[in-house]
């Protein structure tokens, strides 16, 4: 049975495998003004950065870094929303 | 399945041999750590250089537009802006990246000094160091003038000014550098080369210098700790190169998410009669060095050369720290007076960016200048001499407070889960 923590990463994961999807496959030129591509970009690494460093804690997780990371995802997501607007 | 599997690891294997045989690899660069190295200020140096390299991508997808002669440049950098894909967001990560560079190269020095880093066998270390983030600011002072915008220009014409003021032949020496002839066209080709040729060139140069001296000497061990065994040694795959990716990945994401958020915006084109209403800037790196030339008592032709002077003793006395401070000390309880002299550094650093920040061309009056910073020096040295005194060992403390923390989080899980245990067996 998945846990919540799971179950939330997982999450995390194919909201980033999205992200990705729509960065490299589709064109970015097209569809995204550059600062809304630009906050992407800074969302994608912001995810990949928690993702390492669970796997470099893998043994006993920092919660309050992964707290952070995603608190930060989520405010460049707010401000891509509300300040960038795309 | 798993023959199939085996196979697979069987031939990464012979390839990262064949390859690691070839070139020595997990000898030098990609050798495993020791353990306590894994804490991001330990890497505040190798961020440095990633935002430079991000900065140089960056620089030579501007490279394919930029047009470095007086009347096209401003609109080149233009067009950038307003016509090429993404124009904008390259512009400003790239500007950003630099900031960056500079404020960790800043602290990767500051670190250094603090924890003795520059004390034997690492004294060239040192002052390769030093001129490399020499360099990283002659890069920022070069690459401001590149948009030719009135602030940019400006601000270059009065930095040459102070030069001309050196006694010659050394004036000569150094106008001829950085102004040719003296047209326009002159000055802004010579720092076009500096910007994108001759100072990463050097950067380039001396990094590689640097990481041979650092495979020599290796990373060194903070004072007090055991040192490093085989088993306190952390291998370079996956967890050094998942380690330096985590810091990459959130510089990379915060610099991005600052120039979303603060795009470059580019000011007037420089003509002579903007420049005439316009009160030029540096950039927030070199405000500390325009606030102390702007006080009354480096006015005039020796007052400016007694500026620069001062200037230039402080980046000597820098550059040369290994031959002035010899002791072979290195835990920062046990050196006061160099702690001290650091915190001052930092904290009349801070004060004269702000200050410069708020009083643009302003003269500032000796006096003023005198009891601003007398207060703020006067103010650190008191609180480092009461931290002295209080808290004997005040990095050790910390960091064993820390420790105590986290052993004193595990006990309580380890406590609880037997108590868990008991409870779940009852249930059932």
């Amino acid at each position: 049975m998945m846990n919540r923590t799971s179950l939330g990463f997982g999450l995390l994961l194919v909201f980033q495998v999205v992200l990705v999807a729509a960065l490299w496959l589709v064109d970015p030129v097209q569809y995204f003004g550059q600062r809304l591509f630009g906050s992407i970009l800074a969302v994608q690494l912001a995810i990949i950065a928690i993702f390492l460093h669970l796997y470099l804690s893998r043994d006993e997780y920092d919660q309050e870094w992964i707290a952070v990371g995603l608190a930060f995802v989520v405010l460049i997501g707010l401000l891509a929303f509300f300040v960038v607007g795309g | 399945m798993k023959q199939a599997v085996a196979t697979r690891r069987n031939r990464w294997h012979t390839l990262s041999n064949w390859i690691n045989t070839r070139l020595g690899l997990a000898n030098t660069i990609l050798r495993p750590v020791p353990s306590y190295s894994l804490k991001p200020d330990y890497w505040l140096g190798a961020i440095a250089f990633v935002a430079f390299l991000v900065c140089g991508f960056t620089g030579i997808l501007q490279l394919q537009y930029y047009v470095p002669t007086p009347d096209a440049a401003y609109d080149s950098v233009q067009h950038i802006n307003e016509f090429v894909p993404y124009g904008n967001l390259i512009q400003s990560v790239h500007l950003y990246s630099a900031f960056a560079m500079i404020f960790f190269a800043f602290a990767h020095m500051m670190r250094g000094y603090f924890l003795s880093v520059h004390k034997r066998p690492r004294e060239l270390m040192w002052v390769v160091g030093m001129v490399m983030g020499l360099s990283a600011l002659g890069m920022g002072f070069t690459g401001y003038l590149l948009p030719w915008t009135v602030l940019s220009k400006s601000a270059t014409d009065i930095s040459i000014g102070f030069v001309n003021q050196l006694p010659d032949p050394l004036r000569s020496f150094v106008m001829f550098g950085l102004r040719g002839t003296g047209t326009d066209s002159d000055l802004l080709l010579r720092f076009f080369a500096l910007h994108t040729v001759i100072l990463p060139a050097v950067i380039f140069v001396l990094f590689a210098i640097k990481l041979h001296m650092f495979e020599v000497h290796g990373v060194a061990k903070p004072e007090g700790h055991s040192a490093p065994t085989q088993t306190h040694l952390i291998p370079w795959f996956p967890r050094v190169l998942g380690y330096t990716l985590l810091l990459a990945s959130v510089v990379g994401s915060a610099v991005l998410t600052i120039a979303i958020l603060f795009p470059t915006q580019l000011p007037a084109k420089f003509t002579y009669e903007a420049a005439a209403a316009a009160t030029p800037t540096p950039e927030w790196y070199f405000l500390w060095a325009y606030q102390i030339l702007k006080f009354s008592v480096f006015e005039g032709q020796l007052g400016i050369r007694l500026a620069l002077l001062l200037l230039f003793a402080i980046m000597a006395a820098f550059t040369l720290l290994p031959f002035i401070d010899r002791s072979p000390i290195r835990d920062p309880s046990r050196r006061p007076v160099f702690v001290t002299l650091g915190a001052i550094t930092v904290v009349e650093v801070f004060v004269l960016v702000i200050w410069g920040s708020m009083t643009p061309g302003i003269t500032i009056p000796t006096v003023e200048a005198v009891l601003v910073l007398g207060s703020a020096a006067t103010l650190t040295t008191g609180i480092v001499f009461v931290w002295f005194r209080h808290m004997k060992q005040p990095s050790e403390m910390l960091y064993e407070r820390f420790l105590n923390r986290k052993n004193q989080q595990l006990v309580s899980k380890t406590n609880r889960e037997p108590a868990r245990r008991n409870e779940i067996g009852s249930r059932t």
